[in-house]
């Protein structure tokens, strides 16, 4: 009788995983203008969801690149209530070559180090969604291991450590932002996701940038990225107007642009070649004063050609009564930066915004890396940076390095995405923005299109291999909760540690157990929905007139 | 006779009857009051259905309201689509007292801080004050708000902008509950994602509210809902919209099921309503066009400009003092008070809300008179001549002032003395139960009213000091160079109100004059990059007329405003009000102009379209017959609501004759109460006081634009006409209120509080007609 209701439970649950294991047929998905998703099934019941943008047509036609991975373990069958996303790889997130590493660890190298890293195509995942606290303990443990061995070993110890690891876990944090980029420009069932999971997965991304976010429960989870993207709404629309007005003030031309968005995200403010000389305050620009500029008047640089009425509006090319005015590109800006837009791009001075990073960093990397002043190890310098950041922030100054990053990611990722932008200018913005690359573990932009393609050929080459074995390891992870108490548990992980890893344990996948893994998702399912099915009001059972009473 | 007789005894017998059982059997009202709230898009993301539950997108709000409740679907504000005026008319039911978010006495410069609380918890823990400045100024012009009809035992009212009182222990509870509410796990969570202390206040009213719901004593509780307002004006994405929303609808569920617990579930009545609605679109970002820096600039008349918060507030430390009422911004292109910005400002602007900027402007002449004595100190012997010439022609008006301002300044010191008696007598230590019941509270009312008289004392006497010098000026003075300008020139006051041709001829230097009208609506941005938003910041301005104006016009009307939105484009507004009946007549008119004698002269023109307020091309105008006609006969309020009340402009015309009609005083206040022979000059000074915060100019934004300058409200904006800014929310739920009803005859906000009272029971028929507005008869059982 039990082995009856063994094979019983052994097909319920396998069959629909075994007709998941055929033979791997991408299923096209167009998601929004901007994306496309295929969805490839990965053999024991899941799928591979890969958000592609497809390149603008100046630069190649018909080629994609692709972005970001989720692998979701559905448990074959097409009930939501079961599914799990366990892993997000974002394409061009890749090993670092040994000479990326030294160069990481020099203190003061503002520049990208190079190499080939096609030689490890595997992408890292950047985040397992199973077990999201997994890099808490490390973070803790090295920054622990930094402040209490590292730094009082000396300025070279310390100025190289706090370098290589600031590098390793912002590189890290630049593709979690880029992911999550690419997770906004798609609706969440494009990608086969409800709303609620959608945004769990981009909570969580955002979490692991934070080094305590692993460990926040799971309902809290989708509230980080709420957050976020309602912070970002109201930055967006901040910022345009405070660019708009300010360009309405200094004689200057507002542009908005959407790059590899449906929002829009950055803004460029031109000047006219005829324009007559005007006041300028420069407050929240960050740009020098083009009316006395002399490289203004003999500019060499792109520029665009706009039609005006007389009165002054902008006109399509063509209309009755329309002029051709030379108009010059002076600053590129990004929204979505708290307080005020981010200036990009400087065209009349390329190297500038480079420099100021480079500077920001420089004076950071000298308090901490050379005189030691660590933060809460130095209490006085915290207290003093504090009241430096809120006076200057106050003023409009970009001081939060966060959004700074967040910002060129942004911009790198629309910039990639983006099929709107004329070629010519597109391919400005390009060259500008790669300039910009301070981070020896990144790559040109160009580079890292082919990274991101051949580390999505071997992901897609896994879907019946080591995919398939993620998603058994996870639901390993799932059952031995029920299996192992706290203390077994404990003591398993810590034969792990002690034997370098060669020890793991498994727990066997019996259709039993699979079974089991069934139940606690639906369970959880119903548990997550509980909170929101206890506040609805009951069903309507009465039909009342709805009818106008005059 | 005899049978008129019995009819009479009759009527008062069941009128009697009716008395004593509306006050036997009162309904408990629970209010949720929604700043911002626009009807619309509550009814679409009500009807909406959310994927994850396959219920309303708003289930409690579709379920409380729509299916078991009433919903006015046409309800509008009456007057500028502004919270403060907006609330004082929902909660007293009465016409509009307080016309803006912040008003200036043009006389004294005394401010009139509607929305900061800041000032008003710190007097409040001084002992100095007791009420927001809001219900300050309703209870000297002798109206009550709804909570008053509730004894202070039986009413719970939340931290809002017409607050009596303040609950302390909201602050210190709020804060401690906001940590031990949670476990640690939370905390943590919160933590992690962002802590926001917000919360605190909100969820202890929400406690509070719960707690008065649970018990059987409170008659009144409401909870002031502000989060719409505030993510809407920010950001207009859809994402943050059903975010606020959907926390509402939470709101509405967590009181409902409290309600349908409690003891008295039988007899409650719960409403949601909001001042106004909210001028926001996901595709279309509003558009700031600062005012102040047109006001400074010398295109604008360099002026100094007085204001009541910093002009972009997040980027200025001292900005960071969240006491500040007044802000001064210097001009540095005025063509001769130039350095003189402390003593001499010469606009005061209000521009909250942001659709609308209602400003006051020095009195021209007054800006001339004071050209004129600085030329006569430097010796311009003609200049002195014309000067006095000036104050001559003054001289019957300016006497007047000075004589009954005296006269009223007197009555008001003998109040000041009985008041400081009342003062005196009052117990002045409380323990700390009684500080808890808050019966400190009206103590701190009468020292409050106290103050605010002795400042009006001071500060009336000190303009007509002024006035007085100028009146005594003489020829030989001027000649001996015996005065000093800043001695006869009022600082820091706007002096008399400008006439239509003052702002058409106004004075900005020595010889320099500039035509408000056609400054500001010529105004243009230079970045317009949305498509449908007009260059244009400006729509129309809206001018009251002054009494020899309208008089000019003989059109039988008891007041007017002039609507400016070109030259060729002009309308005037003439308001008659016959027992309680307000009736509005629409002129259009060209190239209409005043003389210096107050007599206006136009060019009458046809009804075409682009005048303001855009009626005639307005294909929703609901009207019988000849659209050119119907517009220009005269037609009762609720004739006109009816007809235009879903076109673009909606109850427009309405609310401009509301925010431009008189102040009417109510029958008792502090102030005149007991000041027997004293109460007609007390009652004249109030409204003598109201009359000086009316401002010049009314500058009504064009759509997608507002005049913000605090910082950016790129989400949205209300303040204007617009249909989508004063469209607001009014729904009712539970005992007697008929379920399912969806009311679609236009209403408007002085409608509410004489509803509320029937459908409670608190009045009675006959006891509501005390009120201006309409009861709505579809919410009556």
């Amino acid at each position: 009788m039990k082995g009856c209701l063994g094979c019983m439970l052994f097909f319920y649950i396998m069959l629909p995983m075994l007709a998941a294991t055929g033979p791997s047929s991408p299923d096209p998905v167009i998601a929004s203008p901007l994306l496309r998703i295929e969805r490839l099934p990965v053999a024991g019941g899941g799928e591979l969801r890969t958000y592609f943008r497809r390149l603008p047509d100046h630069h190649a036609n018909g080629l994609e690149i692709p972005l970001v991975s989720i692998l979701e373990d559905t448990m074959g069958d097409g009930d939501p209530a079961n599914d799990r996303a366990r892993y997000v790889y974002a394409f061009g997130f890749a090993r670092p070559t040994l000479w990326q590493r030294f160069s990481a660890a020099v203190p003061f190298l503002y520049r990208r180090a190079g190499g080939d890293r096609r030689r490890h195509p595997m992408p890292a995942p950047l985040i397992d969604m199973a077990a999201p606290s997994n890099g808490t303990i490390p973070k803790i443990a090295g920054a622990a291991l930094q402040s209490s061995y590292l730094d009082p070993l000396g300025i070279p110890y310390r100025a190289s450590s706090r370098a290589y690891r600031g590098r390793t876990s912002e590189y890290r944090d630049m593709n979690v932002y880029r992911a999550l980029e690419v997770l906004r420009s798609a609706p969440p069932e494009a990608g086969g996701f409800g709303e609620e999971d959608l945004a769990r997965i981009q909570g969580r991304l955002v979490l692991s940038t934070r080094i305590l976010g692993g460990l926040v429960s799971e309902s809290a989870a989708p509230s980080a990225w709420i957050k976020r993207r309602n912070a970002s709404a109201m930055n967006l629309g901040h910022n345009w107007e405070l660019l708009r007005q300010r360009a309405d003030q200094n004689g200057l031309e507002f542009q908005p642009l959407r790059i590899g968005s449906e929002d829009t995200n950055f803004a460029l403010l031109w000047v006219r070649a005829d324009e007559p000389k005007h006041a300028f305050d420069s407050r929240f620009l960050g740009i020098g004063d083009p009316f006395s500029d002399a490289r203004i008047r003999d500019w060499q640089g792109y520029s665009e050609t706009w039609y005006f009425d007389n009165y002054g509006s902008r006109e399509e090319s063509g209309e009755a009564g329309a002029h051709p005015v030379r108009m010059i590109p002076l600053g590129l800006y990004a929204l979505d930066h708290p307080k005020a837009p981010l200036l990009m791009i400087d065209f009349r001075r390329p190297g500038k915004l480079k420099r100021r990073e480079m500077a920001l960093r420089f004076s950071d990397d000298v308090a901490t890396g050379v005189l030691g002043f660590t933060g809460w190890g130095n209490l006085p310098y915290m207290a003093t940076k504090q009241v430096v950041f809120l006076v200057r922030g106050r003023w409009g100054a970009p001081v939060s390095r966060e959004a700074r990053v967040n910002a060129y990611m942004q911009l790198r990722q629309g910039l990639l995405m983006d099929r709107g932008l004329p070629e010519p200018l597109h391919h400005e913005l390009v060259r500008n923005i790669d300039r910009l690359g301070w981070n020896p573990f990144e790559e040109g932009i160009g580079r890292e299109v082919k990274i991101a393609e051949s580390q999505y050929r071997a992901l897609a080459g896994e879907t019946n291999g080591s995919l398939a074995r993620k998603l058994a390891e996870g639901r390993e992870r799932e059952i031995r909760n029920e299996l192992h108490s706290g203390s077994a548990r404990a003591g398993l992980r810590a034969a792990t540690i002690a034997t370098f890893g060669i020890y793991r344990h498994h727990d066997e996948l019996t259709p039993e157990r699979l079974a089991e893994v069934n139940r606690i998702r639906r369970d959880s399912y119903q548990e997550r929905l509980q909170p929101v099915l206890a506040v609805l009001p009951p069903r309507p059972t009465v039909v009342t007139s709805a009818g106008a009473a005059q | 006779m005899q049978r008129n007789n019995r009819g009479s005894w009759l009527g008062l017998a069941l009128c009697a009857a009716s008395i004593l059982t509306a006050q036997a059997a009162p309904r408990r009202l629970v209010v949720i009051k929604a700043d911002g709230l626009p009807a619309e898009v509550l009814d679409r993301w009500a009807r909406a259905t959310d994927p994850n539950t396959g219920r309303s997108v708003l289930p409690w709000v579709d379920h409380v309201f729509r299916r078991n409740g009433s919903w006015v679907r046409n309800f509008y504000t009456r007057g500028i689509s502004l919270s403060a005026p907006a609330w004082s008319m929902l909660d007293t039911g009465e016409h509009l007292v307080i016309k803006g978010n912040v008003e200036y006495d043009r006389f004294t410069l005394r401010v009139y801080d509607y929305l900061n609380f800041f000032p008003f918890y710190l007097a409040n823990a001084r002992s100095t004050r007791a009420d927001m400045p809001g219900p300050e100024v309703l209870d000297e012009t002798g109206h009550s708000l709804l909570v008053d009809r509730f004894p202070p035992e039986e009413r719970y009212q939340s931290n809002q902008l017409f607050q009596r009182g303040v609950h302390w222990r909201i602050l210190g509870q709020g804060a401690v509950k906001r940590i031990t509410s949670r476990t640690p796990r939370e905390l943590f969570d919160e933590w992690q994602t962002g802590f926001e202390f917000t919360p605190a206040v909100t969820e202890q009213v929400e406690r509070e509210v719960m707690q008065g719901i649970a018990g059987a004593t409170d008659n009144y509780l409401d909870y002031y809902f502000i989060d719409y307002d505030h993510v809407v004006h920010l950001a207009n994405d859809e994402a943050s919209l059903v975010g606020v929303l959907r926390k509402l609808d939470a709101l509405v569920g967590r009181l409902y099921t409290a309600i349908e617990a409690s003891p008295r579930a039988k007899d409650t009545i719960l409403v949601l309503v909001s001042d106004h609605g909210m001028n926001s679109d996901a595709d279309v970002y509003s558009q700031g066009y600062n005012l102040v820096q047109f006001f400074n600039s010398a295109k604008g008349g360099g002026h100094h400009v007085v204001l009541n918060r910093h002009p972009m507030t997040e980027y200025k430390l001292r900005a960071l003092d969240p006491f500040v009422t007044e802000v001064s911004s210097a001009s540095s292109e005025s063509l001769y008070l130039a350095g003189q910005a402390a003593n001499y400002p010469t606009a005061l602007l209000d521009l909250d809300g942001n659709e609308r900027a209602s400003i006051h402007l020095r009195n021209s002449d007054l800006n001339r008179l004071q050209q004129l004595l600085q030329r006569a100190a430097a010796k311009d012997m003609q200049a002195g001549r014309d000067a006095l010439a000036l104050i001559e022609s003054k001289r019957t008006a300016w006497s007047r002032i000075v004589t009954e301002v005296e006269e009223e300044r007197a009555a008001l010191k003998r109040g000041i003395e009985r008041q400081r008696l009342v003062v005196d007598a009052q117990e002045k230590k409380f323990n700390r139960l009684e500080h808890d019941l808050e019966l400190d509270e009206p103590p701190k009312r009468e020292r409050a009213a106290l103050s605010s008289w002795e400042r009006d004392y001071e500060g009336y006497g000190g303009y007509v000091e002024y006035l007085r010098h100028l009146l005594s000026l003489k020829a030989s003075d001027l000649q001996a160079a015996k005065f000093r300008v800043d001695q006869l020139i009022p600082r820091r006051a706007m002096g008399d109100a400008n006439r239509i041709c003052d702002l058409q001829n106004y004075s900005i230097g020595p010889g320099v004059r500039i035509n408000y009208f056609q400054a500001l609506t010529e105004l243009r941005a230079r970045n317009n990059v949305q498509q449908g938003v007009s260059s244009r910041p400006v729509d129309f301005i809206a001018v009251a007329l002054d009494p020899a104006g309208l008089a000019s016009l003989n059109a039988g009307a008891d007041y007017g405003v002039f609507l400016y939105f070109d030259d060729a484009h002009e309308a005037l507004l003439l308001v008659r009000e016959r027992a309680g009946q307000v009736s509005i007549r629409y002129q259009p008119a060209a190239k209409l102009t005043q003389d210096s004698n107050g007599a206006i002269t136009f060019d009458a023109r046809p009804w075409g379209a682009d005048l303001p307020l855009k009626y005639f091309e307005d294909p929703a105008l609901d009207v019988q017959g000849e659209r050119g006609a119907w517009l220009s006969e005269w037609h009762t309020d609720q004739e006109w609501l009816s007809a235009v009340h879903r076109t673009m402009y909606s109850n427009g015309v309405i609310g401009l004759a509301e925010h431009f009609g008189p102040t009417r005083l109510g029958r008792t206040s502090k102030l005149w109460d007991e000041a027997g022979p004293d109460e007609p000059v007390l009652r004249r000074f109030e409204e003598r006081k109201r009359g000086r915060v009316a401002t010049d100019l009314l500058v009504l934004a064009s759509n997608h634009w507002n005049f913000n300058v605090r910082g950016f409200n790129p989400g949205g904006n209300h303040g204007s006409f617009f249909r989508v800014s004063t469209n607001s929310t009014l729904m009712l739920s539970g005992a007697g209120i008929p379920q399912g009803r969806q009311i679609e005859r236009p209403y408007d906000s002085m409608s509410f509080f004489p509803t509320l009272l029937r459908v409670s029971g608190l009045a009675t028929s006959v006891q509501v007609r005390a009120y201006p507005g309409r009861v709505i008869q579809e919410l009556l059982p």
